[in-house]
Protein backbone atom coordinates (compact mmCIF):
# COMPACT_ATOMS: atom_id res chain seq x y z
CA UNK A 1 0.00 0.00 0.00
CA UNK A 2 1.63 3.67 -0.90
CA UNK A 3 -0.25 4.98 1.95
CA UNK A 4 0.22 2.85 4.38
CA UNK A 5 2.80 5.11 6.37
CA UNK A 6 0.16 7.85 6.12
CA UNK A 7 -2.28 5.98 7.13
CA UNK A 8 -0.46 4.64 10.96
CA UNK A 9 0.36 8.42 11.28
CA UNK A 10 -3.73 8.98 10.86
CA UNK A 11 -4.55 6.54 13.34
CA UNK A 12 -2.14 7.79 15.91
CA UNK A 13 -3.51 11.03 15.35
CA UNK A 14 -6.86 10.14 16.19
CA UNK A 15 -5.41 7.89 19.58
CA UNK A 16 -3.63 11.07 20.66
CA UNK A 17 -7.67 12.88 20.27
CA UNK A 18 -8.87 10.03 21.85
CA UNK A 19 -6.70 10.74 25.11
CA UNK A 20 -7.10 14.21 25.12
CA UNK A 21 -11.14 13.79 25.05
CA UNK A 22 -10.73 10.83 28.07
CA UNK A 23 -8.43 13.82 29.72
CA UNK A 24 -11.26 16.39 29.42
CA UNK A 25 -14.10 14.04 30.46
CA UNK A 26 -12.22 13.56 33.32
CA UNK A 27 -11.87 17.08 34.31
CA UNK A 28 -15.59 17.73 33.63
CA UNK A 29 -16.01 14.92 36.24
CA UNK A 30 -13.79 16.20 38.28
CA UNK A 31 -14.30 19.38 38.31
CA UNK A 32 -17.51 18.88 39.77
CA UNK A 33 -17.32 16.41 42.29
CA UNK A 34 -14.65 19.13 43.68
CA UNK A 35 -17.47 21.71 43.97
CA UNK A 36 -20.22 19.40 45.66
CA UNK A 37 -17.61 18.35 47.88
CA UNK A 38 -16.26 22.24 48.50
CA UNK A 39 -12.42 20.63 47.94
CA UNK A 40 -10.71 23.55 46.65
CA UNK A 41 -7.62 21.39 46.48
CA UNK A 42 -9.10 18.91 44.24
CA UNK A 43 -10.37 22.24 42.13
CA UNK A 44 -6.47 23.23 41.98
CA UNK A 45 -5.44 20.06 40.54
CA UNK A 46 -8.12 20.38 37.86
CA UNK A 47 -6.58 23.90 37.03
CA UNK A 48 -2.90 21.94 36.66
CA UNK A 49 -5.29 19.11 34.48
CA UNK A 50 -5.93 21.96 32.56
CA UNK A 51 -2.22 22.90 31.35
CA UNK A 52 -1.24 19.23 30.10
CA UNK A 53 -4.81 19.32 28.61
CA UNK A 54 -3.50 22.31 26.45
CA UNK A 55 -0.37 20.94 25.84
CA UNK A 56 -1.76 18.44 24.63
CA UNK A 57 -3.85 19.90 22.31
CA UNK A 58 -0.66 21.79 20.66
CA UNK A 59 1.08 18.51 20.27
CA UNK A 60 -1.86 17.18 18.38
CA UNK A 61 -2.00 20.52 16.35
CA UNK A 62 1.65 20.14 15.35
CA UNK A 63 1.37 16.52 14.36
CA UNK A 64 -1.40 17.73 12.16
CA UNK A 65 0.31 20.53 10.29
CA UNK A 66 3.45 18.55 9.54
CA UNK A 67 1.08 15.36 8.35
CA UNK A 68 -0.93 18.83 6.39
CA UNK A 69 2.77 19.63 4.75
CA UNK A 70 4.76 16.45 4.12
CA UNK A 71 1.25 14.65 2.57
CA UNK A 72 -0.90 16.78 0.93
CA UNK A 73 -4.13 15.30 2.02
CA UNK A 74 -6.79 15.62 -0.86
CA UNK A 75 -10.37 14.39 -0.15
CA UNK A 76 -11.45 12.28 2.68
CA UNK A 77 -8.47 13.04 4.08
CA UNK A 78 -7.97 16.50 4.05
CA UNK A 79 -11.50 16.56 5.71
CA UNK A 80 -10.03 14.15 8.47
CA UNK A 81 -7.12 16.65 8.99
CA UNK A 82 -9.32 19.65 8.63
CA UNK A 83 -12.64 18.42 11.10
CA UNK A 84 -9.37 17.03 13.56
CA UNK A 85 -7.60 20.73 13.92
CA UNK A 86 -11.80 21.71 14.51
CA UNK A 87 -12.12 19.03 16.96
CA UNK A 88 -9.06 19.17 19.11
CA UNK A 89 -10.13 22.90 19.84
CA UNK A 90 -13.59 22.30 20.77
CA UNK A 91 -12.12 19.78 23.38
CA UNK A 92 -9.60 22.66 24.69
CA UNK A 93 -12.68 25.03 24.78
CA UNK A 94 -14.82 22.25 27.09
CA UNK A 95 -11.77 21.78 29.34
CA UNK A 96 -11.39 25.71 29.82
CA UNK A 97 -15.28 25.13 30.75
CA UNK A 98 -14.05 22.34 33.96
CA UNK A 99 -11.13 25.02 34.64
CA UNK A 100 -14.08 27.85 34.67
CA UNK A 101 -15.90 25.46 37.51
CA UNK A 102 -13.10 24.76 39.15
CA UNK A 103 -12.60 28.67 39.70
CA UNK A 104 -15.85 29.17 40.72
CA UNK A 105 -15.26 26.59 43.66
CA UNK A 106 -11.79 28.18 44.47
CA UNK A 107 -13.35 31.48 44.71
CA UNK A 108 -16.19 30.68 46.68
CA UNK A 109 -13.64 30.40 49.37
CA UNK A 110 -15.82 29.05 52.80
CA UNK A 111 -19.47 29.95 51.52
CA UNK A 112 -21.21 27.36 51.80
CA UNK A 113 -23.37 26.05 48.53
CA UNK A 114 -26.47 27.45 48.08
CA UNK A 115 -28.08 24.12 47.60
CA UNK A 116 -27.14 20.32 47.40
CA UNK A 117 -25.81 19.71 44.21
CA UNK A 118 -28.42 17.34 42.24
CA UNK A 119 -28.96 18.71 38.41
CA UNK A 120 -25.26 20.22 38.05
CA UNK A 121 -23.89 16.98 38.57
CA UNK A 122 -26.38 14.97 35.98
CA UNK A 123 -25.63 17.76 33.46
CA UNK A 124 -21.96 16.95 34.32
CA UNK A 125 -22.21 13.31 33.51
CA UNK A 126 -24.71 13.71 30.63
CA UNK A 127 -22.30 15.88 28.80
CA UNK A 128 -18.84 13.76 29.69
CA UNK A 129 -21.35 10.56 28.41
CA UNK A 130 -21.86 12.08 25.32
CA UNK A 131 -18.54 13.69 24.97
CA UNK A 132 -17.37 10.07 24.79
CA UNK A 133 -19.40 8.79 22.14
CA UNK A 134 -19.42 11.79 20.01
CA UNK A 135 -15.45 11.18 20.04
CA UNK A 136 -16.10 7.37 19.35
CA UNK A 137 -18.33 8.51 16.46
CA UNK A 138 -15.51 10.49 14.94
CA UNK A 139 -12.91 7.64 15.48
CA UNK A 140 -15.34 5.04 13.76
CA UNK A 141 -16.53 7.57 11.59
CA UNK A 142 -19.86 6.67 12.38
CA UNK A 143 -22.74 8.65 10.73
CA UNK A 144 -25.61 7.41 12.73
CA UNK A 145 -24.01 7.83 15.69
CA UNK A 146 -23.30 11.66 14.76
CA UNK A 147 -26.55 12.66 13.47
CA UNK A 148 -28.59 11.13 16.39
CA UNK A 149 -25.88 12.47 19.04
CA UNK A 150 -27.19 15.81 19.48
CA UNK A 151 -30.81 15.85 20.05
CA UNK A 152 -29.61 14.46 22.93
CA UNK A 153 -28.40 18.09 24.21
CA UNK A 154 -31.94 18.76 24.47
CA UNK A 155 -31.78 16.96 28.17
CA UNK A 156 -28.83 19.14 28.61
CA UNK A 157 -31.17 22.41 28.10
CA UNK A 158 -33.48 21.07 30.16
CA UNK A 159 -31.18 20.35 32.83
CA UNK A 160 -30.09 23.94 32.59
CA UNK A 161 -33.69 25.29 32.07
CA UNK A 162 -34.65 23.55 35.75
CA UNK A 163 -31.39 24.99 37.22
CA UNK A 164 -31.97 28.30 36.16
CA UNK A 165 -35.75 28.66 37.21
CA UNK A 166 -34.63 27.14 40.73
CA UNK A 167 -31.92 29.57 41.07
CA UNK A 168 -34.19 32.09 40.27
CA UNK A 169 -36.72 31.27 42.49
CA UNK A 170 -33.64 31.14 45.02
CA UNK A 171 -32.83 34.67 44.44
CA UNK A 172 -36.28 36.70 44.50
CA UNK A 173 -36.86 34.66 47.84
CA UNK A 174 -33.80 36.31 49.29
CA UNK A 175 -31.60 38.73 47.43
CA UNK A 176 -28.42 37.76 49.13
CA UNK A 177 -28.63 34.75 47.50
CA UNK A 178 -27.64 36.35 44.43
CA UNK A 179 -23.90 35.80 44.44
CA UNK A 180 -24.17 32.36 45.53
CA UNK A 181 -27.20 31.94 42.99
CA UNK A 182 -24.75 33.53 40.11
CA UNK A 183 -22.10 31.11 40.80
CA UNK A 184 -24.01 27.68 40.69
CA UNK A 185 -25.56 29.41 36.89
CA UNK A 186 -22.29 29.89 35.60
CA UNK A 187 -21.27 26.59 36.71
CA UNK A 188 -24.60 25.04 34.74
CA UNK A 189 -24.00 27.68 32.19
CA UNK A 190 -20.59 25.75 31.33
CA UNK A 191 -21.78 22.50 31.87
CA UNK A 192 -24.28 23.36 29.04
CA UNK A 193 -21.65 24.55 26.78
CA UNK A 194 -20.05 20.82 26.91
CA UNK A 195 -22.85 19.69 25.08
CA UNK A 196 -23.54 21.95 22.31
CA UNK A 197 -19.80 21.47 22.01
CA UNK A 198 -20.35 17.65 21.30
CA UNK A 199 -22.73 19.45 18.70
CA UNK A 200 -19.87 20.73 16.54
CA UNK A 201 -17.66 17.60 17.32
CA UNK A 202 -20.91 15.28 15.44
CA UNK A 203 -21.19 17.76 12.53
CA UNK A 204 -17.57 17.72 11.89
CA UNK A 205 -17.89 13.92 11.82
CA UNK A 206 -20.43 14.08 9.37
CA UNK A 207 -18.64 16.43 7.33
CA UNK A 208 -15.62 14.14 7.34
CA UNK A 209 -17.97 11.17 6.46
CA UNK A 210 -20.18 13.37 3.75
CA UNK A 211 -18.54 16.18 2.63
CA UNK A 212 -21.57 18.00 4.02
CA UNK A 213 -21.19 21.00 6.06
CA UNK A 214 -24.64 20.93 7.77
CA UNK A 215 -25.74 22.70 11.39
CA UNK A 216 -27.41 19.48 12.92
CA UNK A 217 -29.09 21.90 15.58
CA UNK A 218 -29.04 25.31 16.62
CA UNK A 219 -27.54 26.08 19.65
CA UNK A 220 -28.96 27.05 22.89
CA UNK A 221 -32.85 26.69 20.95
CA UNK A 222 -34.04 24.37 23.27
CA UNK A 223 -33.38 26.40 26.20
CA UNK A 224 -34.45 29.89 24.44
CA UNK A 225 -37.65 28.16 23.20
CA UNK A 226 -38.55 26.88 27.02
CA UNK A 227 -37.79 29.76 28.30
CA UNK A 228 -40.38 31.55 26.11
CA UNK A 229 -43.36 29.18 26.53
CA UNK A 230 -42.77 30.39 30.35
CA UNK B 1 -2.53 29.91 -17.50
CA UNK B 2 -4.54 32.46 -15.23
CA UNK B 3 -4.05 35.20 -17.50
CA UNK B 4 -5.88 33.57 -19.99
CA UNK B 5 -8.70 32.51 -18.04
CA UNK B 6 -12.08 33.91 -20.01
CA UNK B 7 -10.18 34.25 -23.37
CA UNK B 8 -8.71 30.81 -24.19
CA UNK B 9 -9.87 27.08 -23.10
CA UNK B 10 -6.91 25.13 -21.95
CA UNK B 11 -6.72 21.73 -21.83
CA UNK B 12 -3.71 19.83 -19.76
CA UNK B 13 -3.54 15.84 -19.42
CA UNK B 14 -1.33 15.20 -16.24
CA UNK B 15 -0.42 13.22 -13.71
CA UNK B 16 0.80 16.22 -11.78
CA UNK B 17 -2.12 16.80 -9.19
CA UNK B 18 -0.75 19.66 -7.54
CA UNK B 19 -0.70 21.66 -11.25
CA UNK B 20 -4.32 20.06 -11.50
CA UNK B 21 -5.26 21.64 -8.14
CA UNK B 22 -3.79 25.13 -9.24
CA UNK B 23 -4.63 25.82 -12.61
CA UNK B 24 -7.51 24.13 -13.53
CA UNK B 25 -11.46 25.05 -13.42
CA UNK B 26 -12.53 21.76 -14.28
CA UNK B 27 -11.17 17.81 -14.15
CA UNK B 28 -11.81 14.79 -15.60
CA UNK B 29 -10.22 12.35 -14.23
CA UNK B 30 -9.66 9.00 -16.55
CA UNK B 31 -8.58 5.79 -16.20
CA UNK B 32 -7.31 2.43 -18.12
CA UNK B 33 -10.62 0.11 -19.20
CA UNK B 34 -11.56 -2.69 -17.25
CA UNK B 35 -10.16 -5.02 -19.97
CA UNK B 36 -7.47 -2.82 -20.50
CA UNK B 37 -7.55 -1.60 -23.90
CA UNK B 38 -8.87 1.69 -24.01
CA UNK B 39 -6.98 4.53 -22.10
CA UNK B 40 -8.53 7.59 -21.06
CA UNK B 41 -11.42 6.37 -19.67
CA UNK B 42 -13.71 9.29 -18.12
CA UNK B 43 -14.89 7.86 -14.80
CA UNK B 44 -15.49 11.72 -13.38
CA UNK B 45 -15.76 15.21 -14.19
CA UNK B 46 -16.59 18.15 -11.87
CA UNK B 47 -15.29 21.55 -10.20
CA UNK B 48 -11.79 20.97 -9.69
CA UNK B 49 -13.03 21.78 -6.09
CA UNK B 50 -15.32 19.43 -5.62
CA UNK B 51 -12.19 16.41 -7.26
CA UNK B 52 -10.04 17.62 -4.37
CA UNK B 53 -12.48 17.70 -1.58
CA UNK B 54 -15.01 15.59 -1.88
CA UNK B 55 -14.94 13.18 -5.11
CA UNK B 56 -18.19 11.25 -5.86
CA UNK B 57 -16.24 8.31 -7.88
CA UNK B 58 -13.96 5.67 -5.00
CA UNK B 59 -11.20 5.58 -7.79
CA UNK B 60 -10.69 8.97 -7.88
CA UNK B 61 -10.99 9.46 -4.57
CA UNK B 62 -7.94 6.91 -4.29
CA UNK B 63 -5.89 8.16 -6.80
CA UNK B 64 -6.33 11.78 -5.95
CA UNK B 65 -5.49 10.85 -1.81
CA UNK B 66 -2.25 8.85 -3.35
CA UNK B 67 -3.74 5.46 -2.79
CA UNK B 68 -4.07 3.82 -6.77
CA UNK B 69 -2.10 5.09 -9.16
Amino acid sequence: MLRKTFESEIQQVKDEVLVLGSMVEQAILNTVEALKKRDVKASEEILKADKLINKKRFDIENQLMILIATQQPMAHDLRLLASTMEIISELERMGDYAKGIANINIRMGDEPLLKPLIDIPRMAQKGADMLHRSLTAFVNEDLDVAKALPIEDDEVDALYNQIYRELMTFIIQDPKNIERANWLLWVAHNLERVADRVTNICERTIFIVTGEMTEVKATDDEFWKQQKQG
Amino acid sequence: MPKRRGTANNLIVTHNMQQVARASDYTATMILSKDGERSGTVIEFDDTKHIFTNPKDKRTEDYVTGRFG
